[in-house]
């Protein structure tokens, strides 16, 4: 092999030469192998100053930016962090698959998709009539209700082409008899900019959602279910946006929130034995460790509390909470073109499914519903239900 | 029953009764046939002491010193092994094997050489045999032998002789020239103590 | 002029090795000590560990002697559950109040008969044993606890809890409980204070991906040394936890809480990968079956003295050693195995069942510690141990106050133990002048006299647990000694060596008139003296005293044959009583002492030593061989934490050339030596003229050299440099510092290899502090560390941290793939191959710095070795006379060692070093008389016929021949016999014999052997 001469280090930011080369990361990460690479030697390449031979290979992609390598590091690097910063390298035509046409779309037109606002509207108002008549009379969509209490983002892939799946939220908004809204324009919750480590989109599209909040008056947003999605969020509003909306009266509030509250209060009534099956729980990285990594709030506790208000059986899946396996979809995998390497990667998660023996599969991000849902359940042969978490007491509900 | 060597072993304090110890912390497991005697040098080992133990039911006697060089008296083991080369040199003299008498070094921390050495010792006197059996010699031949070797290490004839000999080795330093301690061993000790042994003969 | 106030006694906290040795060290140099301790009994970490690296003592076996030591000294007040709580006064005049807890057992009236233990009915989890096994409320907290006293847990007490029960009272005839006992407050003076508390290990629970909380078959390193050990939950057998199965695959993980920032401490613990191996290796003995043992590490730290030779041993052995750092640990499946996935140096990854894993949890300090020393004003460091400098190792902030161990930095036990004496040595030189004013002298026991008497002889056979029990019938062999000759009484204990049991044999003395006493347990190395001191205590001549080795050399090695290893332990018993009944009382000389000390060497070992005896009022003649005094340390100049080092050599000389009390030599050279402890004579040449010294110790400080490497063009090329070299250019700025560009150091040039089995132990922390002035002279140059292991143990890793931080560049290579230097048209090339890319990486650097380790040269050293009788390791250090617990004693009495010549250490080890010899040194001049060897040699003048036969022989020209009448006669000159006996073997006459180790005593020895029995 020729040698590369080392004629000057790369700017190595990061800290990344803090690196001893333990192997910790390598060791917890489900992608290591792929391409011949792994977190270690990545780390590596990096503080070489081979940049461009990792900028140009696809193993920055196929990583979920899960954080788990991370979250062992001993020498705390922010290897997602770096991974993020060499995907904002790749030149945006290069992106790889529909991602970044995806983030031109919603800074064009408010959505991922460039679904028109009329389709949007009308669409909520038949599915609103459909769940009137099946179990909701008199229920409707709001839209731009201002001065609502909750801010709901509808995911376009919903609206899009799986729209039956929005009714679960609202019929738990309903059955609280909760006051919410959805805007009429900018309305995505997803946020593609964090996943080809676009900061600027990123930083448009939380503020599309801060901008609505703050024209509708309401006094929570709620984040996206989607991890990655979340966390972009979070990410520019604790940066950007936190002082302004703490002025606007507006807090920041995840899914679990709403559903705690809503089971605390007594807002809305459980049947746990509709779900007598062995359930278990998947922690979606940027609703846990990511947020623990960042010394923000974690939620672990939060969805095992509503699930086992749902669920007469529960087990762990192992490892949990902080140490969980990322189920190999996040950070825009499941909608990037790299299908072969994605159900490798989901290849512990499935083993971890297996292990727990569990019929019944909760989780709470679309991206991880839709990886064990769609793929790993058929790919390892699972013999499993998967629902979203929201699902789930939407199932229990006894209205 | 089978036969059970019996051997009594003269450690010295400092290096090979401590590999003992250390074999001992170590769990090296040897055979249990060995019965161990403290002394603080193996130059302090007389050669009566090996005779004496022959007569006293030892099939086998070992002696354990430091490495050379190591000695805390500098010159204790190399005496131990002017002591031994005679005593070996008379059991052949009276027909005794002289494998049934060994010599080795250990150092402290050299437990599991240690705990081999005597294994490997016991199974050479196992497969030796009862004292004068692989020799063809009658147990009470034997001793009046042996008896008659100590008496003849008693005379101060035979003792200055053996006195003045170390003190040449010492003083030519020549504990490593072999030829020359064999001439000397042989010359001025080995005839007198076979006059004595074998004088009724 | 102020007339001396201050106060003769010391207070040591903390009653493990640390604050044990400072205790007695202080003790024997005439002050009074309190050791203050917050646990029921004395030992500390050391007690509870198994065995003890690199030559796998049993660790309790060589601890006890000294905590008995600790507490049969008169001028050793052991205040055990008590706290310091408030200091007032300045040094010298300190007032402490100390709080003592309630015991709930009256100290004075215990007899630690602990029928009290069989009625209490609360049955608790034993924390000794790490909660792996059960214990009684009420109990004593180890068998061989010191004080053997048991306590009450208040915890879990019924009557201190609930007012019931209160079974225990009633059942003491010596009416020692008291449930009422209160907590109390004790006033002291002291004079200084010597902070030992020691740390604590780190608790793994936070790493949640380990399981430890979840999986009972991953253990801490503590749970496992208790797991090993004989008197540990599992008796010693190698089980695991979750069914009590024998382990047939065990993993270790290392830096479990150090070396990570993210969820333990950025320390290194310095001690876990010596312990790691340590137990890898007892596990493997203790195994039925063959066991595989893998260590998975980062960095293999072990760098101190025989570290690497035992790192390579285990190699050899089959112990495995991967890279890789765990990430987690799963459940195999339901049976408790343990599943780990990892990538292998080469790049494989690999997915292993182990049936245990050990984590190797680091050390940090314990919260009463830091919230002590915050109390008392002192400074902490960022990892909250104590904050020291270089220079000052065992300084606190606060004047008075001293500290030595764990508390001080993470270390192990002989870093500990030599901290200790130079903490106590701190104490000593500021109380000097009230050196003997508090001292109880202990009261003689008026000996009785046997002479004639008939021998009476007491035999005691030791348990040792299930040491000795476990294998052995002690009742066959209480039995059978009893019907030995002369044996009037035989007894089993369960620890003969215990303080209880020593109460039992002077009591059972005194019952039998005993006259002379046999012990059967385990090595007279260790434990001869702790009896031989019962026996004085008890009015009875300590020579009429035999032991039997039962445990050592039979049960320990016996095990598979129970049998005849009980008749192998009744024959040695019948040899050592056989011995007994000859056995005469010895009377010791007592000889004058030189109150002076030679100290050679005049680098920076030899001058703090120097320094620190002449402080504490003893002469102090040093010998230099060059014309300068300063050593190595003249030619560096800053130490790892930034201090100047030029400024304190400086400093010290200065000191030196102006204290009354040091005479210096320089230009000189030890050209001969005779004499003995408390007596030397020295012959030195100085400047070509002869003179003679007489003095009491010498502290050899002869240091050692850097290594010439003949690898890495050295010497051919002249931008190769070695450290030194390169740290003087540094110093001077010179232009190719200035300018450099580029720079490579390459790690162990030279050192860990065949020729060099060692490591020089500070080179990685050098390398790194260089590279890193090299950037603060210009931020923009390149500068790459070349290493096979990176060594900056204990907190020394802050500063690899740092370097990293800074972009300094580090590869690894492998000794089998070294890195290629080449010059091309005179310009440096190195090629090394990258170690996580695999790719080869070519730098060309402006220069190389080659780090190339310590050595010291054989002809230096070889003459000093021998006239003073001390021994050097195969690489020509000074071997100490025990590895653990006596790191700065040579084995030749009265001979000390410091620095570089016992072993390649950085200055502060140094510093701590030699401290530790003035201590020792002035342990023995502090004194008046000396009491020499009592088992030497003796003439009976009748016998002699004068040939000089033994006067010739006698290795140490202690044996004279005397006019007598016309006669010569032989006569021994006591104080140079060492009692070796070479002159009887050679006596013609059998005039001349040896004490102790008689011709007659050693007959009687073959023919006890020689009486029938079961071999």
């Amino acid at each position: 092999m020729e040698a590369i001469e080392l004629e000057k280090l790369s700017i190595v930011n990061y800290d990344a030469n803090l690196c001893l080369t333990c192997s910790s990361c390598v060791n917890g990460c489900p992608a290591a192998g792929i391409d011949g690479l792994d977190p270690r030697k990545a780390i590596r390449m990096y503080v070489l100053g081979l940049e461009e031979e990792l900028v140009n290979s696809k193993w920055p992609w196929v990583c979920t930016l899960c954080g788990r390598c991370a979250y062992a590091c001993p020498m705390n690097i922010d290897l997602p962090g770096i991974f993020k910063y060499i995907r904002s390298l790749r030149p945006r035509e290069k992106v790889p698959g529909v991602l970044h046409k995806g983030v031109i779309n919603v800074l064009e037109t408010g959505n991922n998709l460039r679904i028109p606002k009329d389709d949007y509207l009308m669409l909520m108002e038949e599915l609103g009539e459909e769940l009137a008549n099946e179990c909701c009379p008199g229920f409707r969509v709001p839209i731009d209700v201002v001065g609502a209490e909750y801010l709901f983002f509808p995911n376009s892939k919903e609206v899009f082409g799986e729209p039956d799946d929005m009714k679960w939220w609202w019929k738990i908004f309903y059955a609280a008899k909760a006051s919410w809204t959805i805007p009429s324009e900018n309305w995505e919750s997803v946020d593609w900019g964090s996943f080809t480590a676009d900061d600027e989109a990123s930083k448009k599209i939380a503020k599309f959602k801060v901008d609505n909040a703050k024209k509708l008056k309401v006094r929570y947003i709620i984040a996206p279910d989607c991890g990655g999605s979340s966390w972009g969020f979070r990410y520019n509003y604790e940066k950007y946006f936190k002082d302004e909306m703490k002025k606007a009266g507006i807090e920041l509030v995840y899914i679990y929130d709403v559903l705690i509250r809503f089971i605390k209060e007594g807002l809305i009534k459980i049947d746990k034995s509709k779900h007598p099956q062995l359930t278990t729980y998947h922690d979606p990285c940027k609703h846990g460790r990511i947020l623990e990594m960042n010394n923000l709030k974690p939620y672990y506790e939060e969805p095992r509390f509503i699930i086992k208000q749902c669920c007469e059986n529960f087990v762990e899946m192992y490892p949990n909470r902080g140490n969980n396996f990322c189920c190999g979809a996040g950070s825009g995998a499941w909608a990037g073109p790299y299908e072969k390497e994605r159900v490798y990667y989901g290849r512990m998660k499935a083993e971890q499914i297996r292990n727990t023996r569990a019929k019944l599969v909760i989780t709470s991000c679309s991206n991880c519903r839709d990886q064990i849902m769609k793929s790993l359940k058929k790919e390892y042969n699972l013999d499993i239900e998967v629902k979203y978490i929201w699902q789930l007491v939407a199932d229990s509900l006894i209205i | 029953m089978a036969f059970e060597p019996k051997i009594l072993g003269f450690l010295c304090n400092w290096c090979c009764y401590a590999a003992a110890d250390t074999a001992g912390v170590s769990r090296f497991q040897y055979p249990p046939n060995l019965k161990v005697i403290r002394v603080m040098c193996s130059g302090r080992v007389a050669p009566e002491f090996i005779f004496d133990a022959f007569i006293n039911g030892a099939d086998g006697v070992f002696i354990g010193g430091c490495h050379l060089g190591d000695c805390q008296y500098l010159y204790g083991n190399y005496e131990a092994t002017v002591v031994v080369k005679m005593s070996s040199e008379i059991l052949k003299q009276i027909g005794i094997n002289p494998d049934r008498l060994l010599l080795s070094w250990h150092s402290a921390t050299e437990g599991s050489q240690f705990a081999q050495k005597i294994s490997e010792f016991t199974e050479k006197i196992r497969s030796l045999g009862p004292l004068g059996e692989s020799e063809g010699l009658a147990r009470d031949v034997v001793v009046e032998r042996l008896k008659a070797v100590i008496e003849g290490l008693k005379g101060r004839k035979i003792r200055m002789a053996f006195g003045k000999m170390c003190k040449r080795i010492r003083g030519q330093n020549k504990y490593s020239d072999k030829a020359f301690i064999e001439e000397e061993i042989n010359r001025r000790l080995i005839v007198p103590i076979k006059e004595k042994v074998f004088k009724g003969a | 002029m102020r007339t001396n106030n201050k106060t003769g006694a010391i207070m040591v906290i903390g009653g493990g090795i640390g604050g044990v040795q400072a205790s007695l060290d202080l003790a024997k140099a005439g002050f009074r000590v309190y050791l203050v301790e917050k646990e029921p009994t004395i030992g500390g970490m050391m007690a509870r560990l198994d065995k003890t690296f690199p030559t796998n003592d049993c660790s309790i076996c060589i601890l006890s002697p000294k905590l008995n030591e600790c507490e049969r000294d008169i001028n050793i007040d052991i205040i055990t559950m008590a706290e310091l709580i408030d200091l007032e006064g300045e040094p010298g005049e300190f007032k402490a109040t100390v709080k003592k807890r309630p015991r709930y057992i009256d100290e004075e009236k215990c007899n630690n008969c602990q029928m009290c233990i069989n009625y209490c009915p609360t049955i608790i989890p034993d924390s000794y044993n790490e909660n792996f096994s059960t214990t009684k409320c009420l109990h004593l907290v180890t068998p061989q606890a010191v004080p053997a006293i048991p306590f009450i847990d208040p915890n879990h007490c019924l009557f201190l809890n609930e007012r019931m029960c209160k079974i225990c009272a009633p059942v003491c005839k010596y009416e020692a409980i008291d449930l009422y006992q209160e907590e109390k407050e004790i006033a002291l003076d002291v004079g200084a204070i010597i902070l030992a508390m020691g740390s604590k290990c780190f608790d793994p629970s936070v790493y949640k991906n380990y399981g430890y909380s979840e999986f009972k078959n991953v253990v801490t390193s503590m749970e496992f040394e208790r797991i090993l050990n004989a008197s540990g939950p599992y008796e010693g057998h190698l089980l695991r936890p979750s069914d009590k199965t024998e382990p047939k695959k065990i993993a270790w993980l290392q830096c479990v809480g150090s070396r990570d920032i993210n969820r333990g401490h950025g320390y290194c613990s310095s001690v876990c990968c010596m312990y790691a191996i340590k137990q890898a290796f007892i596990a493997r003995e203790h195994s039925s079956k063959p066991l595989d043992t893998a260590i998975f590490f980062m960095d293999m730290r072990t760098a101190g003295k025989d570290f690497d030779a035992y790192f390579e041993r285990a190699k050899s052995e089959g112990i495995r050693f991967i890279r890789s750092r765990i990430h987690t640990i799963f459940p195999a499946d339901e049976s408790g195995d343990l599943l780990i996935r990892y990538i292998d140096e080469n790049g494989k990854f690999k997915e292993e069942k182990f049936d245990m894993i050990v984590l190797s949890v680091g050390l940090e300090p314990k919260s009463d510690a830091i919230n002590l020393a915050k109390k008392l004003g002192i400074k902490l460091n960022e990892n909250n141990f104590i904050e020291n400098t270089s220079f000052e190792p065992v300084k606190t902030s606060r004047p008075g106050i001293y500290v030595c161990g764990t508390l001080n930095g993470p270390k192990d036990i002989p870093s500990t133990v030599a901290e200790a004496s130079a903490a106590a040595c701190e104490a000593a030189t500021l109380l000097a002048p009230s050196r003997g004013r508090l001292v109880r002298v202990k009261e003689v026991v008026p000996e009785k006299d046997v002479s004639g008497l008939p021998p009476r002889i007491g035999v005691f056979i030791c348990h040792c647990g299930t040491n000795i029990a476990g294998v052995l019938s002690i009742k066959e062999l209480v039995e059978d000694a009893k019907k030995l000759p002369n044996v009037v009484f035989a007894m089993d204990n369960l620890y003969t060596c215990s303080t209880d049991t020593q109460e039992v044999i002077k009591e059972k003395i005194k019952e039998y008139d005993l006259n002379r006493v046999v012990v059967a347990s385990c090595t007279p190395r260790t434990h001869q003296p702790l009896f031989q001191e019962t026996l004085r205590e008890a009015g009875l001549n300590p020579y009429l005293f035999e032991m039997v080795n039962i445990r050592e050399h039979c049960s320990w090695v016996h095990r598979k044959a129970p049998e005849m290893a009980t008749e192998k332990a009744k024959a040695l018993i019948r040899m050592g009583v056989a011995k007994a009944g000859l056995l005469r009382p010895l009377k010791p000389l007592s000889i004058d002492i030189t109150k002076a000390a030679l100290v050679i060497g005049g680098g920076v070992a030899g001058l703090v030593s120097s320094l620190m005896i002449a402080d504490q009022g003893f002469k102090v003649y040093l010998v230099e061989r060059k014309d300068r005094l300063g050593g190595n340390a003249l030619r560096f100049h800053d130490t790892w934490r930034g201090e100047d080092v030029t400024a304190y050599v400086n400093g010290l000389i200065e000191k030196v050339n102006g204290h009354p009390l040091i005479e210096v030599f320089l230009n000189a050279e030890v050209l001969n030596a005779e004499g003995f402890v408390g007596n030397f004579e020295t012959t030195l040449m100085v400047k070509e003229k002869e003179m003679k010294i007489r003095h009491g110790v010498v502290i050899i400080a002869t240091g050692a050299d850097p290594y010439k490497p003949k690898e890495y063009l050295y010497g051919e090329h002249k931008d190769v440099l070695i450290s030194l070299e390169f740290d003087d250019e540094l110093s001077k700025r010179t232009e190719r510092i200035k300018n450099a560009k580029k720079v490579v150091f390459i790690q162990c040039a030279g050192s860990r290899t065949k020729e060099r089995p060692y490591c020089s132990k500070v080179c990685c922390t050098h390398s790194i502090y260089g590279a890193l002035k090299l950037k603060e002279i210009n931020p923009d140059i390149n500068v790459y560390i070349l290493y096979r292991e990176i060594r900056t143990y204990g907190e020394r890793e802050r500063l690899y941290r740092e370097a990293r931080k800074k972009g300094i560049f580090f590869i690894r290579y492998s000794l089998n793939d070294k890195p290629k230097v080449e010059s091309i048209n005179g310009k440096l090339k190195v090629v090394v191959k990258d170690h996580v890319l695999g790719i080869p990486i070519e730098i060309h650097p402006d220069f190389i710095v080659l780090a190339s380790g310590i050595m010291v040269k054989r002809e230096n050293v070889e003459k000093l070795a021998k006239l003073y009788k001390c021994t050097l390791d195969d690489q020509s250090f000074f071997r100490e006379a025990h590895v653990k617990l006596r790191p700065v004693e040579s084995s030749t009495d009265g001979i000390y060692i410091a620095g570089l010549a016992h072993y390649p250490k950085p200055i502060d080890e140094t510093i701590t070093q030699a401290k530790a010899t003035a201590m020792k040194a002035a342990e023995l001049l502090s004194k008046e008389k000396m009491i020499g060897e009592a088992a030497i040699a003796f003439v009976n003048k009748d016998l002699c016929i004068g040939c000089g036969i033994c006067t010739d022989l006698c290795p140490f020209h202690a044996v004279k021949l005397e006019r007598e009448g016309k006669k010569m006669k032989a006569s021994v000159i006591s104080a140079s016999c060492k009692g070796c006996g070479i002159c009887a073997v050679h006596c013609p006459t059998g005039a001349i014999d040896v004490s102790y180790f008689t011709n007659s005593q050693i007959k009687a020895q073959i023919e006890a052997f020689g009486v029938k029995d079961g071999i």
